[in-house]
């Protein structure tokens, strides 16, 4: 079954936005783009809640086009132009999408169905309030986490509201020139 | 100039209650046990963390094996201040002190000695704010609690910035990851 798996930016005290979405403090860099490039260019779908993806949206279809547009850039952009969204979001219509699916209701089925399909990992890219909702399903099967060099003190929390305390096995971790630290987890399951 | 040392254990989401994580290995314990005991030689606590840890490691009956034992002996020998303005006395080579953490600590730290280990949550706002700590060691525990006490609580007037120095390993999936102030 394909496994979904959370990226994230986090602080060391675990927050992943400052109090009204900030997240200037977040370093990304050459070294990390082609890091994460590597792991990206493998992933046929990507997840998304709807904030997430509209600020996606806005930016990564035309990314590459840009005269300026770096290496990044035109990676990122064609990577993200064919790959299979999917969006979680109650207000949003999938008519006039292309390649791209809404789940605006019964989340568990839904996203049971994608994971039975056979294909790569489903990356989940930041959405803070999607994640809290699938962690709630347990719908998360692994935390790949980018700890950044900095305290926020205050913001939105990764991970909120959760029941019952999440174990989680440690798999690999690098250390980047930036400051950043890779963590990258796979939830233990009974 | 001595250094001031700050090591906690937290979760991966930045929660550091100590009934939320689980107890310390050997080898993460052994990792606070070493750096408590190189350079080391004087520990401050906030009057909550002292009252954790004392008089539990003062009293025999809790060593439980060679490893507390040895803990349990060190840490009541060890020379500590406790930060605190209702403490009337404090017993095992403790201090109290009443007036403000971070400026006791500036002072200590133009004194002569070895390093100071802070151990403490509730005070890491301030003592971070004004400069004082000069080392992080976070052990992050490959764990979700996501409730409960948090490394700070919303008392931090700015971000605070760390350099991280190095990141090691453990065998249970805990990282510790040391930072100094940037």
């Amino acid at each position: 079954m394909r496994k979904i798996i959370s990226f994230m930016h986090i602080s060391l005290d675990g927050f992943v936005a400052g109090p009204n979405g900030e997240m200037n403090w977040i370093k990304v860099d050459e070294e990390i783009f082609d890091h994460v490039g590597k792991r990206i260019s493998e992933t046929d779908t990507a997840l998304y809640g709807r904030v997430t993806y509209q600020m996606m949206e806005n930016y990564w279809p035309a990314a590459g086009d840009k005269p300026d547009a770096g290496k990044h850039d035109i990676e990122h952009s064609k990577w993200y132009n064919q790959v299979h969204k999917v969006v979680l979001s109650k207000t949003m219509k999938e008519a006039g999408l292309t390649n791209t699916k809404i789940i605006s209701d019964n989340l568990l089925d839904s996203i049971n169905e994608i994971k039975q399909q056979a294909s790569s990992e489903i990356l989940l890219f930041g959405s803070p309030t999607a994640t809290h909702s699938l962690i709630q399903l347990n719908l998360i099967d692994g935390y790949w986490l980018f700890v950044n060099p900095i305290i926020l003190g205050h913001g939105v929390p990764l991970f909120a509201d959760i029941k019952d305390k999440i174990k989680l096995k440690l798999l690999t971790t690098k250390q980047f020139t930036s400051g950043v630290t890779e963590l990258n987890y796979t939830v233990n399951r009974p | 100039m001595r250094k001031v040392i700050l090591a906690i254990n937290m979760s991966i989401d930045g929660c550091v209650g100590l009934m939320s994580l689980p107890a310390p290995d050997e080898e993460v314990g052994g990792y606070f046990n070493d750096l408590m005991h190189q350079d080391v030689d004087l520990i401050a606590y906030g009057r909550k963390m002292y009252e954790i840890m004392f008089p539990y490691w003062a009293d025999e009956a809790n060593w439980a094996d060679e490893l507390d034992t040895e803990f349990g002996q060190r840490l009541t020998a060890f020379d500590k201040i406790v930060f605190s303005r209702t403490l009337e006395s404090a017993d095992y080579n403790t201090r109290i002190v009443s007036t403000d953490p971070a400026a006791e600590l500036l002072k200590l730290k133009q004194a002569p000695g070895k390093n100071i280990y802070v151990g403490t949550v509730s005070m890491i706002p301030q003592l971070a704010q004004a400069g004082v700590i000069d080392e992080y060691h976070f052990v992050v525990v490959p764990v979700i609690v996501g409730q409960g006490t948090r490394l700070v609580e919303g008392s931090l007037p700015e971000r605070l910035q760390l350099k991280l120095v190095e990141s090691k390993v453990f065998k249970s999936g805990c990282v510790a990851l040391r930072y100094v102030k940037s």
